[in-house]
């Protein structure tokens, strides 16, 4: 019979009814995101290249191996040697040095590209979100209009407007990508606005700064950065297929969409002068690309907690 | 009582980052011809995972059933394929699940009509038009007026407890020998919840349905099951008759979770502290840490195994055995 | 009801194509140097090499007469006012500097940029769902990693490069394709038309393919473990029935809204691959105007592509409303 026993019996040692406090071990924040960040080999492998290219880029003048703008018509089609690892494209200037300082003008262009976008789409997501209805809708329609223009149409556009360096590429391809983070920060805008203790804190007085600084920009900012990073292959991308149309970069500049055009003429002889820049666009974009999902996962609240 | 389901030794394992988690630990029990069983237990205690393991319904990967049998009408589901043609005329047709959350358990974009008509003619083979007749005699049965129109309502249409009298009307289209409902009233508000229970209970008496009713309220329980089994970690730590145990439960969990149902004069009790993780877990009894009975030997004695000190009465607690010199 | 947010939505068009007109007609003009006094330069060089030559005064009234004659003299809201009310009777005007007809000539190069463009429409879609669900259904597997392999590749290699690459093996190495010579089936030969379809077909699919598969291979997932999936196997749904009337219509649901940016993304496309591939059609004009400062080409060009774009957000829009029941009803 079951009544023959019970826990009422049972007598409760004190010594050990003390409960063990099962503190779970700090999270080293920096450790958790690396460990994510690099779970998947190929992340680790476009983070490798993406740093072995920003050295390229930042070191160009030490590392490239001769002058890019250097014309030499005596020394045209050089087979690659030690001298010119990858030989010397149509007017003897030495391709890699062209491709070392290439990697400089493209990174330029990725990252600048990404904080002028980011930039304009906060800024507009934020005024959008905070005024009123007139001003919500003049910014959804006029962003509406822009997204409804083919991209690379504004691109060219805006590239002659402002002059075909890097820098007016820089500003024509960032200003065709800013409404992804408009519509991020607008909706966080939105979401912040509903809660109550932001309404009674706007009631109270609290300046929207406050409650920009405090509330929206801290819970976007994930996405945020996720999106930059995915879009700085984008970003580059862009501004080679401009380039490789001839309304991108100005020559001599050492584009590699420029080049990439160039070489196309000898491809069938000497296609490594065409191809060669191509596969550092590749590379490049790649980099970006894989770093974008390692942060991305790394940022996911789902992937929170599922690795110790 | 004949034995509907049989299932012993039942262990699942979720394949994670982390590693191994040990979700179902070899766990038996057994469901009666037309009994009502609770399984009670906190989130993460295997409950839900030990129903889907023997519908052959946890997602695989990252889980797998690694071990036990699961007689069903002395038939073992385990031995089917999960995807396999006998499986799929099991589910459904002899044994029906009723899922928590009512408001992503419906498909979004097919109407209720479709859903429920696709179960009689998958099964019983019978034409669409009778089988939507069916269904909206079904749907009447479980309360929904009006119920020919509503066949071609969609599931946003409807609030979350009618949705969730969808699924018990889907649940019991075929007549099956048992009803899983895994937390089915969980997610809505009390009075619904008590309605629906009120509902299931009387619709499975009245058809002579087995029920299985996971929940981790001890008193839904206390109301509607004969026999319940206490899951921790993984295991069932208790099984007995609902009565027996509320008067004498015989693992110190069954006793914290007792004094967690609330009742008009007493106080309320909480249990300290927090269900372990499943992971590389220590050979010792799984409860040792919140446990107040605990003596020195729980600390270096092993887990003991689900234990009858009577006929249905069982308890896997090291202090408890060994107080009846079952251990 | 349905009529109601059509109408809405049509309207609401056509003040975003004259918006983005609107926006185009200042950019362009915002462009330093102008078509005309290239033209007179030009005129000028050659005058010169002839042992001719206008003297500067000459040069300038002929300059400001020419101005006068396409009225690039007025005030620019004018000049918009004009343009607008001319397009508004179909008349696109004249080409500055080439002096067609911009409609006649839109008119010749369309067909060949919206058959290309149909072509990569069919294609990005069928092979993006198909890769896209099969690595879904079979995750995990060599099918799953190679789909996503090639998905990362896509979307990293860009569409000019690829037509080198292409061009490079196919033309070169293989001499299986020809490198230009586009002409339409339906004009001239149609074994010759089919050859010189192939690679730019493939350069603007291969991105859109990838992304629309990665797209459709993470809905799909997101669909595969959603509760009412696992309903559906509770019920005792076979394999068959579980993915195709319960998986597949929810997952795609995603892919209707991603029509409207593929569509951008090829009518965007069409500039460059046929301006690599040679390729008579509208988005090679645009480069040419784009190098010449063509004003009216390359308005009429864009808004004929916003306008594309508009209507085919609409259609897409619609039919999201028709896939999902939700939408319908709200």
């Amino acid at each position: 019979m079951a009544k023959e026993y019970s826990l009422k019996n049972i007598k409760i040692d004190h010594e050990y009814d003390v409960h063990q406090e099962l503190a779970l071990p700090p999270v080293n924040e920096f450790k958790r995101f690396a460990k994510v960040f690099f779970r998947r080999p190929i992340v680790g492998v476009g983070f490798a290249i993406v740093v072995l290219l920003l050295i390229a880029g930042i070191f160009a003048d030490q590392i490239a191996p001769h002058d890019p703008y250097l014309i030499n018509l005596f020394n045209t089609f050089d087979a690659p040697s030690a001298r010119y690892p990858l030989g010397t494209d149509a007017i003897g200037r030495c391709l890699l040095s062209r491709i070392i300082h290439g990697t400089r003008l493209a990174l330029l262009t990725g990252v600048s590209t990404v904080f002028i976008s980011a930039t304009i789409g906060i800024t507009i997501g934020l005024v959008a979100g905070f005024g009123g209805r007139v001003a919500q809708e003049v910014v959804m329609r006029l962003t509406d209009a822009w997204i409804s223009i083919p991209a690379i149409i504004i691109m060219m556009l805006l590239g002659a407007v402002l002059g075909r360096g890097i820098g007016g590429m820089t500003i024509a391809i960032g200003v065709t990508m800013f409404p992804a983070y408009i519509r991020l920060v607008f909706g966080q805008v939105l979401t912040v606005k509903q809660n109550d203790y932001i309404m009674a804190s706007m009631a109270m007085g609290d300046s929207k700064v406050r409650i920009v600084l405090r509330h929206v920009l801290p819970n976007c900012l994930a996405p945020i950065i996720v999106v930059m990073t995915m879009m700085m292959g984008g970003a580059v991308m862009a501004e080679a297929g401009l380039s490789f149309i001839g309304l991108g970069m100005d020559p001599p500049t050492p584009a590699w969409g420029t080049m990439t055009n160039d070489g196309r003429q000898w491809l069938a002889s000497y296609p490594h002068l065409s191809l060669a820049p191509g596969a550092a666009i590749v590379l490049l974009v790649f980099g970006f690309n894989m770093v974008g999902d390692g942060i991305r996962d790394a940022l996911d609240p789902k992937m929170r907690g599922t690795l110790n | 009582m004949e034995k509907l389901l049989d299932v012993k030794g039942l262990s699942t394992e979720f394949r994670t980052e982390r590693g191994i988690v040990k979700a179902v630990n070899n766990v038996s029990y057994h469901v009666g011809k037309g009994e009502i069983l609770g399984i009670v237990g906190e989130s993460g205690s295997g409950k839900s995972v030990s129903q889907l393991s023997l519908m052959q319904l946890v997602p695989n990967p990252p889980g797998k059933v690694v071990a036990g049998t699961a007689a069903f009408d002395g038939v073992n589901l385990l031995k089917f394929g999960r995807k396999s043609r006998e499986m799929c005329a099991i589910r459904g047709r002899e044994v029906s699940m009723i899922f928590q959350e009512p408001m992503t358990s419906l498909n979004p974009a097919m109407n209720i009509g479709n859903q429920m008509s696709e179960v009689l003619m998958t099964h019983l083979g019978i034409e669409k038009a009778d089988a939507l007749e069916r269904s909206a005699d079904m749907l009447a049965q479980v309360g929904i007026a009006d119920s020919k129109k509503r066949l071609a309502d969609y599931p946003h249409q409807f609030s979350g407890g009618m949705r969730q009298r969808v699924m018990i009307a889907m649940a019991m289209l075929c007549t099956p020998k048992l009803i899983i409902a895994d937390e089915a009233t969980t997610a809505l508000d009390a009075t619904i919840q008590a309605q629906l229970l009120e509902l299931l209970y009387s619709i499975v008496s009245e058809h002579g349905v087995a029920l299985t009713m996971v929940t981790h309220n001890l008193g839904v329980v206390a109301r509607y099951a004969q026999r319940v089994n206490v899951m921790y970690a993984g295991r069932i730590v208790e099984t007995g008759m609902v009565k027996d145990i509320w008067a004498s439960p015989l693992h110190p969990y069954t006793e914290g979770l007792i004094s967690c149902v609330p009742k008009l004069d007493e106080k309320l009790e909480a249990i300290p502290g927090m269900p372990p993780t499943l992971i590389n877990r220590p050979p010792t009894c799984p409860f040792l840490a919140r446990c107040k009975y605990r003596q020195k030997s729980c600390f270096d004695d092993p887990a003991a195994e689900l234990t009858f000190v009577d006929d249905v009465h069982a308890t896997s607690c090291n202090v408890m055995l060994k107080e009846a010199g079952l251990l | 009801m349905m009529v109601n947010f059509i109408i809405r939505r049509l309207i609401n068009s056509v003040f975003l194509v004259l918006l983005v007109s609107m926006i185009v007609f200042t950019l362009i003009r915002m462009v330093p140097g102008d078509p005309l006094s290239a033209l007179v330069d030009a005129e000028q060089q050659r005058l010169i090499e002839g042992g001719g030559g206008m003297d500067p005064e000459q040069a300038q009234q002929i300059l400001d007469d020419l101005r006068a004659q396409h009225g690039l003299d007025l005030p620019i809201p004018i000049q918009y006012a004009q343009w607008l009310g001319n397009m508004i009777q179909g008349n696109f005007g004249r080409s500055i500097v080439r002096g067609f007809d911009i409609a006649t000539e839109i008119g010749r190069r369309m067909p060949i940029t919206l058959y290309l463009g149909l072509i990569a429409f069919i294609v990005t879609n069928i092979f993006g769902i198909f890769w896209g669900v099969i690595a879904a259904v079979r995750n995990g597997t060599v099918v799953d990693n190679v789909v996503s392999g090639v998905a990362i590749l896509g979307m990293t290699v860009p569409g000019f490069l690829m037509a080198v690459v292409l061009m490079y093996i196919l033309s070169f190495t293989m001499e299986w394709l020809p490198l230009h010579g586009f002409n339409l089936p339906w004009r001239g030969d149609i074994g010759v038309s089919v050859r010189s379809t192939v690679m730019p077909v493939m350069v603007m699919t291969f991105g859109g393919i990838a992304g629309m598969s990665r797209q459709c291979r993470s809905s799909m997932l997101e669909v595969i473990n959603a509760d009412y999936v696992r309903t559906a196997w509770a019920k005792g749904m076979r394999e068959k029935v579980v993915i195709f009337k319960h998986v597949l219509k929810n997952g795609l649901m995603p892919i209707v809204s991603m029509q409207g940016g593929m569509i951008a993304g090829i009518v965007g496309g069409s500039v460059i691959v046929e301006t690599i591939f040679n390729v008579p059609g509208v988005g090679s004009l645009v480069v040419d105007s784009m190098t010449q400062l063509d004003y009216p080409v390359i308005q009429a060009v864009t808004v004929m592509f916003t306008f594309i774009t508009v209507m085919a957000n609409l259609v897409v829009d619609l039919l999201y409303g028709w896939v999902d029941p939700r939408i319908r009803h709200s």
